[in-house]
């Protein structure tokens, strides 16, 4: 009888157990209790401001405002400050009628894809705005029915389609659509490399130094520094987009591009079946045949500044807007030496260059709401500021020169906010020069804008719907994958390797996808 | 296992000595790399004997002080109420299983290791947990998805039981009018306490080095963190920021704690089980007298 | 005796089944929380499993979301990626079953006859070790040991030795046996635990008795340890066939430093399909690869157990 009993006893409490995680719905809320009551959606008070659709006013007491969940960006988990300034903004907010309240989710980085892809499903309680950089795409996103629509917007809040470039805003369409709005960059780019000044100086090629420099000038300056140090390497990645010329039309495989990186071109080719990727392998070759590139590159993977800063490497190469950016980056990251630049390529815009983009999830409650959030986003100086610095006097100064610095007795490690990535935000333009000297630099970045010199690509906002060749392109990109990174590290014999290669693309299917290709492409044309 | 022989025990020793050392000499290789300069190691490459000497890696996870004592403390939480569970319902489970005349045992067995083949993923399962339970950002998250119970661990319960527990004693018990549940907790569990050890053991180590969980179900509440979520955080947020550093990160870019870190948090996840094994270790030999006893 | 009982156990009069049900009652109710979880846990996510003929969309959820018949299963076997990763996915999961439990079970044994308890513990302790390194660092020992200008082989034996260094990222051919090496260090330690428990819980007075009997070592384990191991080895087996079609991506993925060049001996089901979602995230496509090794798998476990049941009906699974 006693066993029995205990028996029955264990039962039950294993059941319990279990029955624990099925009745914590009631406390549900507990979690977050502060953000919990207040997001009481209100949909009436909605209604009665509305003078069209998609229109959002405040109304009411700041208490029944809708919450609105928006990510941001953490490199650690050590984001203490966040509920500070979380309460800071949304006084603001309030002081400014929005109608609307933020609630602030720090998202670190490394989780990040997983995290997104399980909130996206969440409906309980929704993430409304995030952004699809290291995510996703705006194609995929659609795909998936992950964000919707903002056309209906569009008339709402007009100066948000007015910002940019016209081709950029197309990078963030899905046919002819707006599923998502692109985050302020430079939109166009160059190739650098930058080189330790000393021994730039000792090569004695400081004459070149800041100018554009062709390909034999660049050959000829690294012929120069291994020479007289045969111990380093010159740099590390040979997988530069703007090097090889080419637009990308988001696909990393680079499976059909447009040459010239789309600058009046028409044509979709077969990138790896042209004279110019022979070449740029002949040349990758001759690169790592002469010692430049650094050893067992097939699996070093340090970045180039790490080279640098470790003593390994005299240079390496990167992408910037600007002669002045790049110094202010490598001001940033070398610690150890001075540094030259050298410029290899003009500023041309393509779609590599749009790095990302916010949007409104598919189970966000309140669009409204959350759209006029982050239209502040984009146009409110302060709402921005607290995103991408944080606090006045608390986690940054500002300096006389108008740039932020961090606060007072706080380091990259304490400041309990993450002000390195103000280029996540939606309009970083809004935000201050963050640890650096160069004051212009987002009003360079802004005028680029405007400045209509830059050409840009035809393919800007060709979005290649994959699904009629989606198994020729999951063969060919796990082809390219096995190819390319060999070739390109100057590791294999050019001729023989390149062949075998092109010859698994097409039997794979390479040239329907590039067909199809074109045949979208060509669509895509005529509707511009 | 009454060997006689002293030229077995050398070569068995002598074997044993082999394979420990092999087990052995990449974790010492590991725990080295730790204490070596990133500079060195891209300079020289790894080695078994350190160039330098340097704790920036442990300094680092240091910074975080506090937050690793009481991530280790929720560690223990969870991987105690975790195991009592697991191996609660693994015994009932497989010791049910265990009896051959068992009415619907076939089917049972079926129904256990059909999950063993068959998952619906990732999504549907966060959404069961996750919406219909409503585990996220509460311990439970950490508990109760996936780990509480697995299918290899019911069956090989069932298959200690059944090869290891003469059926002539559970008779010799029946006849005694001793209850079925008597028989399994005065016959079967004390003799089947290697396995019921081992078994605890590895449902602990796989509470121990869960991290997907935290990932999964942790999505604000950070205190809830074990060892594994606030290391492994580190770890993907560092081999991140390694892949996608780009220029425009400025002076965070080259702030990037070093493989070294990683190094440093493998060693100091693994150190902890090395010095917890030997008590369970106790209680498997423990077990074996026991069952001896009453065998 | 023994074999009396285990025949009429095999065939119970159908009359008893009510009583035998009654006998056990409390046990079925002890057992009833398990059931409940995996119900919750495995078999409700399982619904999730149509999506793999669905085209998943986030807004619409998973009943909702358009059917879209067997086109998420095509890329699997559209080129000639098909034929070398079922080859490698197969291949190697043969290699690891047979080879992984022979040495699990040598070094169960061997661990068994070691008198020395300090050193016994100490053993148990080591070999454990490797199960806790995760994949990814596992990935840099390995790089440790085999890069070409700083790796412990080519610099610290190969140089000595006055041979030439080998470029061991760069060819496939060594892939095979490094891999095969590497989930052996990584999985022996815990394989052998679960022998080793099996071994120290078996019947003291067989081993006695044999060595009355003047039996031997060798005589021991052949004629007593491998034959009342047999179920676990059985039942261990069973298990592993029916993960035949799924592979541990971090092994072939990390390790390799997803090498292009090795592609040819390192690419897996799983790491076809991890490559190819990279970009899009494609839910229902990665659930259709993972559904089809399950299938795969659950008709070799069948067709296994029906075989084993025949042969000796106490060692099947089911």
């Amino acid at each position: 009888m006693k066993r029995k009993l205990v028996s029955v006893l264990l039962v039950i409490a294993m059941a319990m157990s279990l029955c624990a995680c099925a009745s914590s719905p009631k406390e549900a809320g507990g979690s977050s209790p502060d953000k919990g009551q207040e997001s009481s959606p209100s949909e009436d008070s909605n209604d009665k401001g509305k003078e069209q659709a998609g229109a959002f006013a405040a109304a009411g007491d700041p208490a029944d405002w809708p919450v609105i969940k928006v990510e941001t960006c953490s490199f650690t988990d050590a984001q203490e400050k966040e509920a500070e300034i979380e309460k800071a903004l949304n006084e603001y907010l309030v002081s400014i009628n929005a109608g609307v309240q933020a609630d602030l989710l720090p998202i670190t980085v490394g989780d990040r894809a997983t995290q997104l892809t399980l909130m996206l499903t969440d409906t309980s309680d929704p993430i409304d705005l995030f952004a699809w950089r290291w995510y996703s795409s705006v194609n995929d996103l659609v795909k998936n029915g992950q964000c919707i629509s903002l056309e209906k917007y569009r008339d709402v809040y007009p100066e948000l389609w007015e910002m940019f470039p016209e081709s950029v805003y197309d990078t963030c369409k899905v046919n002819g659509e707006q599923f998502s709005l692109p985050g302020a960059d430079s939109f166009s780019n160059f190739q650098v490399y930058a080189m330790r000044k000393d021994v730039a100086e000792e090569i004695g090629v400081m004459d070149l130094v800041d100018t554009k420099i062709t390909m034999e000038q660049f050959n000829e300056i690294l012929a120069k520094a291994e020479a007289a140090h045969p111990e380093m390497c010159w740099h590390g990645d040979t997988f530069v987009k703007p090097l090889m010329g080419v637009d990308n039309l988001g696909n990393d495989a680079l499976i059909g591009v447009l040459m010239n990186r789309g600058v009046g071109e028409t044509q979709i080719v077969n990138y790896y079946a042209t004279e110019e990727f022979r070449n740029y392998c002949y040349q990758c070759k001759e690169w790592a045949d002469n010692g430049y590139i650094v050893d067992d590159p097939l699996n070093t993977n340090y970045a180039g500044y790490t080279l640098m800063n470790d003593g390994i490497g005299g240079g390496y190469m990167f992408e910037g807007y600007s002669i002045d950016y790049t110094y202010s980056l490598m001001k940033a990251q070398i610690s150890s030496y001075d540094t030259v630049i050298f410029q290899l390529t003009d500023l041309m815009g393509d779609n590599s260059c749009v790095y990302n983009g916010w949007q409104i999830s598919t189970v966000c409650k309140n669009p409204d709401a959350a759209m006029k959030l982050l239209y502040l986003m984009y146009t409110d100086e302060n709402v921005a500021r607290y995103f991408t610095l944080g606090i006045e006097g608390v986690t940054y100064q500002v300096d006389e020169n108008g740039c932020a610095w961090y606060a007072d007795g706080v380091d990259v490690n304490t400041a309990g906010w993450n002000m390195s990535a103000a280029w996540f935000y939606p309009n970083e333009c809004l935000s201050l020069p963050f640890e650096t000297d160069y004051k212009e630099y987002f009003s360079a970045m802004e005028a680029l804008w405007s400045d209509d010199t830059i050409q840009y690509s035809n393919g800007m906002g060709f979005v290649f719907d994959n699904s009629s060749v989606y198994d020729q392109v999951a063969a060919c990109t796990a082809t390219v994958d096995e190819y390319r990174e060999a070739l390109l590290m100057g590791q294999v014999d050019v001729d023989s390797y390149l062949e075998k290669f092109n010859a698994e693309l097409e039997a794979n299917g390479i040239n329907e996808i590039i067909a199809e290709m074109q045949k979208q492409f060509e669509v895509f044309l005529a509707s511009k | 296992m009454a060997g006689k022989g002293k030229g077995f025990q050398i070569f068995s020793n002598i074997v044993m000595a082999v394979l420990a050392a092999g087990a052995l000499l990449p974790f010492i290789l590991l725990a080295v790399s730790s204490i070596t300069s990133e500079t060195t190691i891209t300079k020289y490459g790894y080695s078994f004997i350190p160039r330098d000497v340097d704790f920036t890696a442990y300094r680092y996870l240091l910074m975080s002080g506090t937050k690793i004592i009481k991530a280790y403390g929720m560690t223990i939480l969870v991987a105690t109420i975790g195991t009592t569970a697991n191996i609660c319902m693994t015994m009932a489970v497989g010791y049910l299983l265990s009896k051959r005349d068992l009415p619907g045992r076939n089917l049972i067995s079926f129904f256990i290791f059909f999950t063993m083949l068959f998952s619906g993923g990732m999504i549907p399962s966060y959404i069961v947990w996750s919406q219909q339970f409503h585990v996220s950002d509460k311990i439970f998250g950490l508990i109760c998805p996936n780990l509480m119970m697995n299918a290899f661990n019911v069956i090989l319960m069932r298959t200690y039981f059944t090869t290891n527990v003469p059926v002539e004693l559970c008779e010799a018990a029946e006849m005694d009018s001793c209850s079925q549940v008597g028989i399994l907790f005065h016959i079967s569990i004390p003799l089947s306490k290697p396995m019921v050890s081992t078994l605890s053991l590895f449902a602990a180590l796989a509470y121990w080095n869960d991290w997907i969980n935290g990932q999964y179900y942790l999505i604000r509440n950070k205190d809830l963190y074990t060892i594994q979520n606030v290391l492994n955080a580190m770890q993907n947020n560092v081999q991140f920021l390694k892949e996608y550093a780009s220029s425009s990160m400025g002076e965070f870019a080259s702030s990037i704690p070093s493989l070294g870190v990683r190094m440093a948090i493998a060693v100091i996840s693994i150190i902890p089980i090395m010095i917890a094994y030997p008590f369970f270790q106790k209680s498997f030999v423990r077990g074996i007298v026991i069952g001896g006893v009453k065998g | 005796m023994k074999t009396a009982k285990k025949l009429t156990a095999a065939r119970p009069p159908k009359k008893f089944v009510l009583k035998r049900m009654y006998k056990y009652r409390f046990l079925y109710l002890l057992a009833v929380p398990g059931f409940i979880y995996l119900i919750i846990n495995n078999y409700m996510p399982m619904v999730g499993l149509i999506l793999a003929f669905k085209n998943y969309s986030f807004a619409k959820g998973i009943f909702a979301s358009p059917w879209c018949g067997l086109s998420n299963f095509s890329y699997l076997f559209s080129s000639k990626w098909a034929k070398i990763m079922f080859r490698n996915t197969i291949c190697y999961n043969l290699a690891f079953i047979v080879l992984g439990t022979v040495l699990a079970i040598f070094v169960a044994i061997v661990l068994g006859e070691i008198r020395n308890a300090r050193a016994k513990q100490f053993y148990q302790t080591v070999i454990l070790i490797p199960h806790l390194v995760s994949m990814v660092l596992v990935g840099y020992l390995v790089y440790a040991l085999l890069s070409y200008s700083n790796g412990f082989i080519n610099k610290g034996i190969l140089e000595n030795l006055g041979m030439e260094g080998i470029n061991w990222y760069t060819e496939p051919k060594y892939w095979p046996f490094i891999l095969t090496i590497v989930h052996l260090w990584k999985g022996f330690g815990f394989q052998s635990i679960v022998f080793y428990a099996t071994i120290i819980g078996f019947d003291k007075t067989y081993y006695e008795a044999a060595v009355v009997d003047g039996a031997t070592i060798w005589q021991q384990i052949t004629k007593i340890t491998l034959p009342l191991l047999r179920p676990t080895v059985i039942m261990l087996t069973i298990m592993s066939l029916g993960r035949m079609f799924a592979s541990d991506f971090g092994l072939f993925y990390q390790v390799p430093m997803n090498t292009g060049t090795l592609y040819t001996a390192t690419t897996t089901i799983d790491t076809f399909v991890y490559r190819a979602m990279m970009e899009d995230h494609d839910v229902g496509r990665s659930l259709a690869a993972g559904f089809l090794q399950s299938i795969l798998g659950f008709v070799v476990v069948m067709i296994t157990n029906t075989v084993v049941r025949k042969v000796d009906s106490d060692s099947a699974l089911f």
